[in-house]
């Protein structure tokens, strides 16, 4: 355990002279308290503008949309046609602020060749005063599932289901959650949450300070995590491969299956649980790097690869919600 | 044989005028003989030089075009050889009234100058925004919230900054901390944290605070928080 040397040879050196220091951050209460939340009233005005747009469905076409501080909800239906409806939302005690400040947000919707582009952001004139109300937008887009869709969100939420084809998401400070989603996924976040429930097709997942959970999933997977704990709560007949690469990140697999998939799981820097009849290879078994493997009898089978750095891998049979 | 008259033979000899070549000459052999003896050496190198054969392709190559010389060549003495044949004159009489004027010079510029114009409206048309839906129709709808969230007084994360900073600063430059395998993963993450704590920051100033930007807030501080701590029990 080369950490608990490293610790315990510097305590002898250096640990009392940092003790005061130590204590004074516990008195601080190392940051953010939120207690500061006032128990008062505040009568808010709330001017919302709604915007409604359609275009015209062709195959070629793709749908990018760029929401700041947006919650953007994705849907499909059966017209040939794309539709947007957009709220912004404005809220101040002064009903006059929030009238000029709800203007301040800007919105663009418009077809260049095969995209339609969608886009709020925030624009006050030169020399003119910042927003001072609270603002947010609210997108509904309704898509024909084979319409592929490019969605980045600065802040703020995104929800898509139904897709077919293709759905790119690039996020950041903005969780966003699929279902039924099938074809080609790639999804990108940073500091928000991924959800995915019936995925199917050829799934990328890159989630940096992002948990990650999926569940009844299909196809190809290969997610990338970082600072964030993936869980694969359960894995449907037509998973074929599932590659998870995680940095400080926990992983768990749950499948009452276990046994028909071949593992290559190494952690380094951590450990592997897995269930007793799992008769898996040890191949690596030091502090520093685990690595084990195992092939099922069957004949084509899915392939699990796991590689952890600083992380645990948990194999188990029952999500946690299972096991009473 | 014997020489019968060889006293005489031998003074008409002596008698007889001598002639000397010109001094050039022996020198014009000389170069040469120089010259074969300087290239005696090339020579020499040249007999050493390997031997390469070419690619049997290059020699197919070689062969197939000296085949299609050959017959082009038989080809054009065909045709040599054929009969000729004069077309009754009606047929030019035919040939010249189907024949139209060549078109004058300013009639092709105007017509190339037409052409530019509608290829470029035609990608103008292309590239430019297409207002094919109906154009934008803002609705505007008022109403009132009673809200108890003063989001204005719980600005207390930046309270433990310079705390924590000094709790880096230690942790940087630690002797022991430096051995960790994750030294440079913890200070990474502590830069990648405060860029994100100053990405939440501006957001607040540009949309409003609100319950879902202070929820990140304190995420990120929580996470600070834990980091701090995992580096303070490194040191």
């Amino acid at each position: 355990m080369p950490f608990q040397v490293l610790r315990a040879g510097k305590s002898n050196l250096s640990g009392l002279c940092f003790r005061p220091f130590l204590i004074l951050l516990a008195i601080a209460g190392l940051g953010f308290s939120g207690n500061g939340l006032m128990a008062q009233t505040t009568n808010l005005h709330v001017i919302t503008k709604r915007l409604e747009k359609t275009f015209k469905y062709r195959d070629t076409y793709e749908v990018n949309i760029e929401g700041e501080k947006a919650d953007v909800s994705i849907e499909t239906w059966n017209k040939d046609e794309i539709s947007l409806s957009v709220e912004f939302v404005a809220k101040h005690p002064d009903k006059a602020t929030a009238e000029a400040d709800i203007e301040a947000i800007k919105y663009i919707a418009e077809r260049v060749r095969n995209k339609i582009y969608v886009r709020n952001y925030i624009s006050v004139p030169e020399g003119d005063p910042k927003p001072a109300s609270n603002l947010s937008a609210r997108y509904v887009v309704k898509v024909p599932e084979n319409c592929p869709v490019y969605l980045k969100n600065y802040f703020g939420t995104a929800n898509v289901i139904n897709l077919a084809k293709r759905f790119r998401y690039q996020g950041e400070f903005s969780p966003v959650g699929l279902e039924n989603v099938q074809g080609s996924i790639d999804l990108s976040s940073r500091f928000g949450d991924v959800s995915g429930k019936r995925l199917d097709g050829n799934v990328t997942i890159n989630a940096r300070r992002s948990n990650v959970t999926l569940e009844e999933i299909k196809g190809r997977y290969s997610i990338e995590a970082s600072y964030g704990d993936v869980r694969i709560l359960s894995a449907a007949a037509g998973l074929l491969d599932l590659n998870i690469t995680g940095t400080k990140s926990d992983i768990f697999l749950f499948d009452s299956r276990l046994l028909d998939y071949g593992y290559t799981l190494t952690a380094q820097h951590g450990s592997i649980y897995f269930p007793s009849n799992l008769k898996m290879e040890f191949l690596k078994n030091t502090d520093e790097i685990k690595k084990v493997e195992f092939q099922p009898r069957a004949e084509y089978y899915p392939n699990v690869t796991i590689s952890v750095t600083f992380g645990d891998i948990y194999l188990e049979k029952e999500k946690p919600d299972q096991r009473r | 044989m014997t020489e019968q008259n060889r006293t005489t033979l031998k003074e008409a000899l002596s008698r007889m005028p001598v002639y000397a070549p010109p001094a050039k000459c022996w020198q014009e052999i000389g170069r040469e003989l120089d010259k074969d003896a300087r290239e005696a050496s090339l020579h020499t190198a040249l007999n050493e030089l390997p031997d390469y054969a070419p690619p049997s392709q290059n020699w197919a190559r070689i062969a197939d075009t000296l085949e299609a010389d050959a017959a082009e060549q038989r080809l054009k003495d065909a045709i040599s050889k054929l009969p000729q044949y004069t077309p009754p004159t009606e047929v030019w009489t035919a040939i010249k009234h189907e024949i139209k004027p060549p078109a004058r010079k300013i009639k092709l510029m105007m017509l190339t100058r037409a052409a530019a114009a509608i290829a470029l409206l035609l990608g103008l048309w292309w590239a430019w925004p297409q207002q094919e839906a109906a154009p934008l129709q803002a609705t505007y709808t008022y109403d009132q919230q009673t809200t108890n969230a003063q989001f204005t007084s719980i600005e207390d994360w930046g309270q433990a900054d310079a705390l924590m900073q000094k709790a880096v600063n230690e942790f940087r430059e630690d002797p022991v901390a430096r051995q960790s395998p994750a030294y440079n993963l913890l200070l990474s993450e502590w830069e990648d944290l405060k860029a994100a704590q100053q990405e939440v920051a501006e957001m607040m100033e540009r949309y409003g605070k609100d319950a879902q930007l202070i929820r990140q807030m304190s995420e990120i501080e929580k996470e600070r928080s834990g980091l701090i701590r995992e580096m303070i029990a490194q040191i």
